[in-house]
């Protein structure tokens, strides 16, 4: 026997090949029946048959059933062909009693009435429904006949009298008091019926279970022939019988050429399974929820075809997770009853008549309450979760590492009466919500008076044990005390220090906002300690795993998903915006139906594909009419036997499902080599799945051009020219003329606004004598251009921005520029303004004959927009003054007036920031504007433009004032010169090291270079002749203005 | 208004996770599950693959590239815990330096701005981040933020090297200084938190809580000069939440964009900050783009069936 970390017993029988299993009603005997034997085994002991009973049937026995009525525990019934064989078992003898035939056809189903414990049914498709009375065997208590014959025949699991019967896609319900007809049909499903299950709780309602893949409820209390809901199973489902406790329905599947497909789900919230059991290797034959008494877990017991049986023990996450919750928080006050009584409830013969004192379970039921409602089922509804037999194995495995408290003593201490805190409600509410079907995560205790929970976390090396206790206040800014009381040596310090500041995180995250914090916590620890565990695991494998251990393979197995769960899932679509405006997106191809999981939503982690794997093995929707029946198909798997792999979960396997599972069992079969621990990733590694098939299951990726819907246009940026003081009115009516054709009609009018108004690097014209104020001031000076600004930013055209901040640049060059001159008078044909006429009269008489015009556009086009009208008033008044005003020409001004050398702000300089037309204190957000576009313009591989713009650009910009950049450390501290042939030579072996950055592109120059001999600026060598197609002075920003010799 | 330039039969094996172009827009680089990267040249409605990078033991999950000052380099991240950083050299593509330092999956990785070197920083479901700067000569320094979020950090995004606030602060000497080095990450913990980098240690500046489940993906609006900052996530709730900060007071204001159905796993913005492009799990594109009044409005929804098709609605 051996215990996996899933809580999961695995007991083979190897030779046992039977077809059906029963546990009786006590939990102690299981029966295993096959075509040759009846094999019993202890529940306590299941590696080991205590009695064999030879049959030597050439038939295999369908149906083993132990009836369930525990004054008649001992008999059994089984069905092979067309007769039902009744047994009896007194230990340690078995006696076959007596044989029921009458049917002419196979029976189909049997079942024993829970009412009535001398009664059982049987059905058969010859058309006949029978009850039996095993006081009387000669014939049939009741015959009654339909005209289909029947598959499924169950009683009511509260009225004696009521029955339903399956007939292909219909249910019927018998009274059978009234035995001639059926009392109500329902038509269910559109094709076979695989099982029906009444509810534990309520009379009224059952469950279908059909081959065309869903799972229906119906109630028999209501008119409306109409399914309550249904679980949408994606395959078609071959059992699906409700949990003796909670609100639980176990499901299974019967295509099983994946793993097991057995689930559990609430079906009050259906979207997801509470727990996929996927450590079958093969088909689950028959599943049996037992418990042996109130003071065990209930246990899953399922019987596969890899002819092992395993036991599942239903932990307290599970067990809230199916709504079994109200009954555990009942306990709480009840355990103090629970203790008194217990000797009397080992007494399983009788019905102890104490325990109708119990809350009758109509509390835990939602539907309603039940008169009917035995004694019985009440003691099924009662769980006993603290007590944890697995922490006894564990302790006696790890020499008693952990200091014997033995599980008793979690048990609940003494009922409280008062209550502690201010909010025991809500703190009793939150525990109710609590989902805690958490991988590794065994809750022990949850006591809303002392306002306590204990809870215990175990991996396969690891156990740690968590008290955590709710201050009075919680969760109103008070965090819940978490403290750990017991571990074992595999957890180090160190990282429950790191757990438990990530509880302490996550309460005060919460509890900050007054939102309680129990299940966050809960989940973030459990997530860490799987990620842990994962990487403790895999650190220590080699010295603490035996290499021949046959488990070592399942380890693997669960480890991989366990740290699958923290990785999110992966994305298959996508869209993302390159950097050149274009739209790249990926998706999944369109021909192929995406997932659907019952609440339609994508999972988020990892974990879900293997989960998925496991729980959904689903056909498209149209395939499942072409699964045969059955058996039929289990006899097809059983051929191929697959050596399951779990650890290997395809990404596209979520979408896109196989049509022929033996084919891809077969494949997988021997196309996978058993893998090393650690690499045993979740892959594509099944290449089974060969290029031609596979490729059209990958999308195309679509690069769609977006820019046009960009604020900035690629082609105005071509074609924009800055406008310069020379030829500003030209540029600007040059630019309007380029939005004009591209349709940017607000750009239009724009240009032609800023055409009006006076050039920027001329604006020291005073208004009128009397007046010291330079044009700025006006508001069409900077509060105009505030505004185009603020319009501009909103709309995020970092294009206009940018060439409004290059055209009312606010450091033009020009001062620096007189500086130049005065120093070299070299005579230029090339500059900013002011040189390009060494005559200064024409220069002057152009400027002021310029201006005069621009002032009356002004004026017109001011009162176009009309502004505020008292401003635009006086302001149209005063500019049809300008023209009379004498030309104080900038030319010179800046002639007459050196600039200053010493950092006093002298008048010129104050003149100077006043004539800006730009908000002088945010210079870097224009400059910010310019790098902005810079890099756009640089993506378009528009690199002239880009020098041209950071020539505008004020000298704070990083540019690099050598022709050459390195952007290696070990050459960042040499002199230029050195760095200058440091890259030449390549001496550093540096991969980055940057021989030499054009100045126009900024990109490193990789082929062919060249450069002016005199100051050392260059690039690329197509770069630099285009540049001096047009220009005559050097690019480089710095305004080194030399005459480049190339 | 807009129309398919090309369409890139990648011929990958398995799902495709990501897909990014070039600073120039002319190379385009997928990864898949099938555990390999692959480089095509488009150009004029027309592919080429140029090469198929092997080199990752799982799916990988996200590519980028560096800028082109430093060489054409491409970077990528694996279920296999690794960062591969490959780099072309005459045509011929290579793997220069894998970074292997994480405990588990790497989801996510960003190249931060050029202007502060070559430097990238990567999130790994071990919830840790690493930031690594190139030093030179292959040597690469790596800062680790260590539980930057429990559970699992699911993507990274830098902010722009020109933070808005700077801006309006008196122009410092250095330039240098003006830049700054924050990283915006999305985790498990349902949080967006951001990083700051000060006197050589990663500080958590901010914690952004809007997120009822995983926050898949964060990304940076690029800078376009203006003073405010804005940050995208998107998370397994469906919710895509814009963040915005004026850059004076650093206070965070989130507006929801939209709640979707499904799980959304990209927030991408255009080049200037003005369009969200957003995807997720209902395979489906939608453009998002915010007006003059602070809206956000749906301009263009491209779903299934027309990736195919030559043109998408506007």
């Amino acid at each position: 026997m051996h215990a996996c970390d899933d809580g999961v017993i695995v007991a083979p029988h190897s030779n046992i090949q039977a077809t059906s299993m029963s546990v009786d009603t006590n939990g102690e005997i299981i029966i295993l029946a096959s075509k040759r034997h009846l094999s019993l085994i202890n529940f306590c002991q299941p590696n080991k048959v205590v009695k064999k009973v030879n049959l030597n049937s050439k038939w295999d026995i369908s149906h083993v059933i132990w009836n369930p009525n525990r004054s008649h525990r001992e008999f059994f019934i089984t069905t092979y062909n067309q007769c039902t064989d009744l047994w009896q078992y007194n230990e340690p003898y078995v006696t076959a009693l007596t044989t029921f035939s009458g049917h002419t056809r196979v029976v189909s189903d049997a079942d024993w009435s829970r009412c009535a414990p001398d009664v059982f049914a049987t059905c058969s498709l010859d058309n006949y429904i029978y009850l039996w009375d095993i006081r009387d065997y000669k014939k049939p208590k009741l015959a009654t006949s339909t005209i289909a014959g029947a598959s499924q025949v169950k009683w009511n699991k509260f009225n004696q009298n009521c029955l339903a019967t399956a007939h292909d896609g219909n249910i019927r319900i018998w009274d059978i008091r009234n035995g001639k007809s059926p009392s109500q049909y329902i038509t269910a499903h559109v094709s076979k019926i695989n099982y029906l299950d009444w509810s534990w709780n309520t009379e009224s309602e059952l469950a279908s279970a059909s081959q065309d893949t869903t799972i229906r409820f119906w109630d028999t209390s209501e008119i409306r022939r109409n399914s309550k809901f249904q679980i949408n199973m994606q395959y078609p489902v071959w059992r699906a019988k409700y949990t003796p406790f909670g609100m639980g329905m176990t499901s299974l599947a019967f295509l099983t050429f994946i793993e097991t497909p057995l689930a559990l789900w609430n079906i009050t919230d259906a979207r997801e399974p509470v727990h996929v059991y996927n450590d079958h290797k093969d088909v689950v034959l028959d599943f049996q929820w037992v418990r042996q008494n109130k003071d065990q877990d209930w246990c899953l017991v399922t019987w596969c075809k890899d002819q092992s049986l395993r036991f599942w023990r239903a932990d307290y996450g599970l067990l809230i997770g199916c709504g079994a919750l109200e009954e555990a928080t009942q306990l709480n006050n009840e355990t103090e009853f629970y203790n008194e009584t217990k000797s009397s409830e080992r007494d399983f013969t009788t019905n102890s008549p104490q325990i109708k004192v119990v809350k009758p379970p109509s509390s835990i039921s939602s539907t309603g309450t039940n008169a009917n409602l035995s004694v019985q089922t009440s003691d099924d509804l009662k769980i006993s979760y603290p007590v944890d037999p697995f922490i006894d194995d564990l302790s006696s495995q790890n020499n008693g590492q952990f200091l014997g408290t033995s599980p008793s003593s979690i048990l609940p201490s003494k009922l409280r009466s008062s209550t502690i805190g201010t909010s025991p409600h809500r703190l009793e509410q939150e525990f109710q919500l609590l989902n805690v079907s958490l991988p590794n995560l065994i809750m022990h205790q949850i006591d809303t008076s002392r306002r306590i929970c204990i809870l215990s976390l175990r991996s396969a090396t690891q156990y740690l044990k968590l008290h955590i206790s709710f201050p009075p206040l919680y969760p109103q800014n008070a965090v819940p005390i978490f403290q750990f009381v017991k571990w074992s040596d595999s957890v180090s310090q160190e990282s429950r220090e790191k757990l438990l500041k990530t509880l302490q995180e996550t309460a005060q995250h919460h509890v900050r906002s007054n939102r309680s914090c129990l299940e966050p916590c809960l989940r973030q620890l459990t997530a860490q300690f799987s990620a842990m565990s994962y990487v403790d695991s895999k650190d220590r494998e080699p010295e603490s795993q035996p290499t021949n251990d046959p488990l070592v393979h399942d380890h693997v197995v669960l480890r991989t998903y366990r740290d699958l769960h923290s990785i999110p899932f992966p994305r298959t679509s996508g869209a993302r915006f390159s950097s050149v405006g274009y739209l790249v997106i990926f998706m999944r191809p369109t021909h192929v139906k995406g997932f659907q999981s019952s609440s339609g939503k994508t999972p988020r982690s990892f974990s879900s594909l293997l989960s998925h794997r496991n729980s959904a093995p689903s056909l498209p929707m149209g395939f499942t009419r072409h699964v045969a029946s059955p058996f039929s198909a289990k006899h097809s798997i059983y051929g191929t036997s697959p050596s399951s792999m779990p650890s290997e979960p395809l990404v596209s396997s979520f979408y896109y499902k196989e049509k022929k599972p033996s084919r891809k069992s077969l494949k997988r079969h021997h196309t996978i080599a058993p893998k090393e621990a650690g690499d045993s990733f979740p892959t594509s590694s099944s290449y089974d799945l060969k290029q031609n098939r596979m490729h059209r299951y990958v999308g195309q990726v679509v690069i769609i051009d977006l820019t046009r819907i960009l604020p900035i246009s690629k082609m105005l940026s071509s074609q924009y020219a800055i406008p310069e003081a020379s030829k500003f009115r030209e540029a600007c009516l040059h630019n309007k003329a380029e939005a004009q054709t591209e349709d940017m009609n607000d750009l239009v009018e724009l240009w032609s606004c800023v055409s009006l108004l006076p050039n920027p690097r001329k604006t020291s014209l005073k208004l009128r004598n009397e007046f010291e104020e330079p044009f700025s001031a006006t508001p069409m000076g900077r509060p105009f251009l505030s505004k185009l600004i603020e319009h501009y930013s909103k709309l995020k055209d970092v294009q206009t921005l940018a060439m409004l901040a290059c055209t009312f640049c606010n450091d033009p060059p020009a001062s620096k520029e007189s500086q130049v001159v005065k120093s070299s008078p070299v005579k230029r044909s090339f500059s900013y303004g002011n040189f390009e006429n060494v005559d200064g009269s024409l220069s002057m008489h152009k400027s002021t004959s310029e201006s005069k015009f621009d002032y009356a556009g002004i004026s017109m086009w001011f009162n176009m927009i009309a502004k505020s009208p008292t401003s635009s008033e006086t302001f149209s008044t005063r500019s049809f003054l300008l023209p009379t005003s004498p030309g104080s020409s900038p030319d010179e001004y800046l002639f007459e007036e050196p600039p200053s050398i010493n950092n006093i702000p002298s008048e010129v300089e104050n003149w100077n920031k006043a004539r800006q037309m730009l908000e002088t204190d945010s210079k870097q957000r224009y400059d910010a504007f310019k790098d902005a576009y810079c890099d756009i313009l640089s993506r378009w591989k528009m690199n002239v433009q880009v020098s041209e713009i950071r020539k505008h650009s004020s000298d704070s910009a990083p540019l690099p004032d050598l022709m050459y950049m390195v952007n290696c450390q070990a050459c960042d501290n040499k002199s230029p010169k050195e760095k200058f042939f440091l890259a030449r030579e390549k001496t550093c072996s540096s991969p980055f090291h940057g021989t030499m950055i054009c100045l126009i592109c900024q990109l490193p120059v990789w082929k062919l270079a060249s450069f002016c001999s005199k100051c050392f600026h260059g690039g690329h060598a197509d770069h630099m002749k285009e540049w001096f197609r047009d220009h005559t002075i050097c690019p480089s920003p710095t305004n080194c203005n030399c005459e480049c010799v190339l | 208004m807009v129309s398919v330039i090309n369409t890139v039969d990648t011929s990958h094996e398995d799902m495709i996770h990501d897909a990014q172009m070039d600073y120039y827009g002319l190379q385009l680089a997928t990864c898949s599950s099938d555990r390999t990267v692959k480089i095509f040249e488009v150009k004029n409605g027309t592919q080429r693959l140029l090469t198929t990078l092997d080199g990752h033991e799982g799916p990988v999950w996200q590519v980028a590239w560096a800028h082109p000052k430093y060489g054409r380099i491409l970077a990528s991240c694996s279920y296999d815990r690794k960062v591969i950083i490959w780099k072309e050299h005459d045509g011929h593509w290579s793997k220069l330096y894998e970074f292997n330092d994480h405990k588990s999956s790497v989801n996510s990785l960003s190249w931060a701005p050029h202007t502060l070197g070559l430097a990238f920083a990567c999130g790994s479901s071990d919830g840790s981040i690493s930031v690594l700067k190139h030093m030179g000569d292959n040597q690469w320094d790596c800062q680790k933020i260590n539980n930057a979020h429990s559970v699992g950090c699911n993507a990274v995004s830098w902010a722009p090297a020109t933070v808005p606030g700077s801006l309006i602060e008196p122009p410092s000497n250095s330039y240098q200084n003006n830049f700054v080095r924050k990283i915006a990450s999305a985790g498990c913990d349902n949080l967006v938190k951001i990083w700051c980098e000060k006197d050589g240690q990663w500080i958590e500046e901010d914690k952004l809580d809007g997120h009822t489940d995983w926050v898949r993906d964060c990304a940076w609006a690029p800078s376009v000069g203006l003073p405010d900052s804005k940050i995208a996530s998107c998370s397994q709730d469906g919710r895509v939440i814009v963040w915005s900060s004026s850059g004076k007071d650093g206070v965070w204001t989130s507006k929801i964009l939209e709640k979707f159905e499904d799980v959304v796993w990209h927030v991408s913005w255009s080049l200037t900050g003005d369009i969200l492009a957003v995807s997720g799990g209902n395979n489906k594109v939608s453009l998002w783009k915010e007006g003059l009044n602070g809206e956000w409005t749906c301009i263009s929804e491209i779903g299934k069936g027309q990736s195919n098709s030559n043109s998408v609605c506007d």
